[in-house]
């Protein structure tokens, strides 16, 4: 059952350099009980999809907003005000990157996931905060008590990122986001906090859109992947289609950038020459052209349509075109990915 | 806590003592002396006006006699002014000066944080064009110049408020709000920035992704934040306040004792001079322990570290 459906989403947003065409088009799914990762370099739009679907971004902020994001069969886009708010924290919850900063300082921990609570149940003080405490004990916060009353500058990274997701469950969300919820912590806090995540979901039955960069992270977690770039979903599939038969070359370029255990020291970590294009000008054709090794005249001419790519898997390149030529690159990285060998090099023929 | 209560006390007692000395070191330092406008007097009665005050001795005499009559309480008597005794100057004039500088106060910090949170809210709309217009007119336009055309619209022309002296309420509410006017333009700038810095935090999206409804998000999370270099300013606010009056009391003609203490500069009258520098400086040292106390109180990080050491 699709729980959330983004269908040729088109935002563009005012800011002090005048208007940023932040999203062209992204269309999107997530099924209920599953968990989706959205991947993709930093300013390709990943997180403000997030932050339109929970309806952050003022009116005043919005130059031009497009398309649909359907989520329980209502459209997320028409709800008046009132309603998209109590949609908030209680059917969508979202976890937010910086748990240092999407803390109020000045407030406890327990007030600020019981707010949470209050503002969608109708339940004395008192009965909220005892139930922040529960929650804080649930996503394995010790001694919860004591840190119910403690303020955010009193707790390590990962009690804080913990107590944001505390406030996130609050009210049994059908949809977490969860937006680069480890970027800001220790690699060892990381690996805890994803594990909750995990537990948590099978526990409450949620779906989750885990946003990330790190494809490290999605291996280990997600059920599907979409690959974002510029504003767009470029390739979506599921997990192991991603990674073994990749066929968008950006993500060939994503995959190839990972280190591996048989990276020497001497070697470089490989990255993908160039920069996002700027999304304050037009995009006629495909917004990686610029920077894809092989990208043909149609790329700069034409945006490329969502091609199949196998089972539910889809990506949008020309090179998937019928009539466009095969390439070897594309054969070396399938192969390399499904089965490398100890040298990290492709097997066979290349 | 007391252990840093105890610490501040002492630490204000040396502070005063140090704007005692100055200002003694100061105006003595004036050419002049207090009875030199006296048009004739011989030299034999000067001499005997001179010791009877105790001018005659050495300055360093004079200096402790006056700290030592002061921790008794004891402010001395003024040469000048027909109530001689100084603390009866004072038990008369503060009382005006307070409520006067109180009241100015109120309408101050009230009207500032609203004008701030209104022109944050809309932000670069009608409503922040608006109060920052206004901001902008009361930091530029002296209370003194206020003070005149409100006396020309209100009290000469409309005839609602009386012109000037000390007495009911209405005496008191163009001298109140001449006096609030540049403060207040002052806060509402520092509102507005701090407000839109707080809006435009994580925390605040945070709130509202939980489902918080706008205005709970507004006044429960960003302003209680946005307050706080407010409360910051408040102590060097009140000693502007303060020290405004002093002309703000003369062009009303108000009893209070800031016009008392700009006189007696004048009059060179040594004791009132030093009452007046110790007078303010209780005042001012007072507030901005009040201030340090309040801030402590609202911003946890204060609050706990400062009982964790």
């Amino acid at each position: 059952m699709t729980l959330l459906e983004i269908d040729n989403l088109h935002l563009g947003l005012r800011t002090a350099d005048g208007i940023v065409h932040a999203l062209h088009g992204v269309t999107l799914h997530v099924d209920e009980g599953e968990m989706l990762a959205v991947v993709g370099e930093s300013g390709c739009g990943k997180t403000v999809t997030m932050q339109t679907v929970l309806g952050l971004f003022s009116a005043r902020e919005i130059a031009y907003r497009q398309g649909r994001i359907g989520f329980a069969g209502r459209d997320l886009l028409e709800l008046p005000e009132d309603e998209m708010r109590r949609l908030r924290g209680s059917q969508i919850a979202m976890v937010f990157q910086d748990p240092m900063t999407a803390l109020n300082p000045t407030l406890t921990i327990g007030h600020q996931i019981g707010e949470a609570i209050l503002a969608h149940r109708r339940v004395s003080r008192a009965a909220a905060m005892r139930q922040a405490v529960a929650l804080l004990s649930q996503v394995g916060v010790p001694q919860p008590e004591m840190r119910a009353a403690q303020y955010p500058f009193q707790l390590s990274g990962g009690l804080r990122q913990r107590a944001v997701i505390a406030s996130a469950l609050a009210c049994g969300p059908r949809l977490l986001i969860a937006d680069e919820p480890t970027t800001a912590l220790d690699v060892t806090i990381q690996a805890q906090i994803l594990a909750l995540l995990r537990s948590l979901q099978r526990q409450y039955g949620m779906a989750i859109i885990l946003v990330t960069h790190d494809l490290g992270v999605v291996a280990e977690m997600a059920d599907r992947v979409a690959v974002m770039y510029a504003g767009r979903i470029v390739e979506e599939g599921p997990i192991d289609a991603i990674f073994s038969r990749p066929s968008h070359p950006y993500t060939w370029g994503l995959l190839e950038c990972l280190p591996r255990l048989t990276t020497l020291r001497s070697q470089k970590l490989r990255t993908i020459e160039g920069a996002p294009p700027d999304l304050a000008g037009p995009l006629p054709g495909c917004a990686f052209a610029d920077r894809c090794a092989h990208a043909m005249s149609v790329c700069w001419e034409y945006l490329p349509p969502m091609f199949d790519a196998g089972t539910k898997h889809q990506s949008a390149c020309w090179l998937l075109h019928p009539h466009a030529a095969p390439i070897a690159e594309a054969t070396r990285l399938r192969q390399s990915a499904s089965a490398p060998d100890e040298k990290g090099l492709p097997r066979g023929r290349a | 806590m007391t252990a840093y209560l105890a610490r501040r006390f002492l630490l204000s007692l040396l502070t005063l003592w140090v704007i005692i000395t100055l200002t003694f070191v100061l105006m003595h330092a004036i050419p002049g002396d207090p009875f030199m406008s006296e048009a004739r007097i011989s030299p034999q009665a000067m001499e005997n006006l001179r010791r009877y005050y105790g001018l005659d001795r050495p300055l360093l005499v004079q200096y402790g006699r006056y700290l030592a009559n002061l921790a008794r309480g004891d402010l001395g008597r003024s040469l000048r002014s027909e109530v001689r005794d100084i603390n009866q100057i004072i038990a008369d004039g503060l009382p005006i000066s307070a409520l006067l500088g109180a009241e100015a106060l109120i309408v101050a910090v009230l009207g500032g944080i609203t004008l701030g949170v209104l022109a944050a809210l809309g932000h670069n709309r009608v409503p922040d064009h608006l109060s920052m217009g206004t901001a902008i007119v009361g930091i530029s336009v002296p209370g003194f110049i206020l003070a005149t055309l409100l006396i020309d619209v209100f009290a000469v022309r409309l005839g609602i408020l009386p012109v000037a002296t000390w007495g009911t309420w209405k005496h008191t509410v163009m001298p109140a709000f001449s006096l609030a006017l540049a403060p207040l333009a002052y806060l509402a700038r520092l509102t507005r920035s701090s407000m839109l810095e707080e809006l435009g935090q994580d925390y605040v999206k945070a709130a509202v992704a939980r489902g918080l409804s706008r205005p709970r998000v507004i006044v429960g999370h960003a302003l209680r934040n946005a307050l706080l270099p407010v409360i910051t300013v408040l102590g060097p606010l009140t000693a502007g306040i303060l020290t405004g009056s002093f002309i703000i009391e003369y062009i009303f003609g108000i009893p209070g004792i800031g016009k008392i203490f700009v006189l007696s500069i004048s009059d060179r009258d040594y004791p009132l001079i030093l009452s007046g520098a110790v007078v303010y400086s209780v005042l001012l040292l007072a507030t901005n322990f009040l201030v340090d106390v309040a801030y402590s109180l609202v911003d946890p990080r204060i609050r706990v570290l400062g009982r964790a050491r």
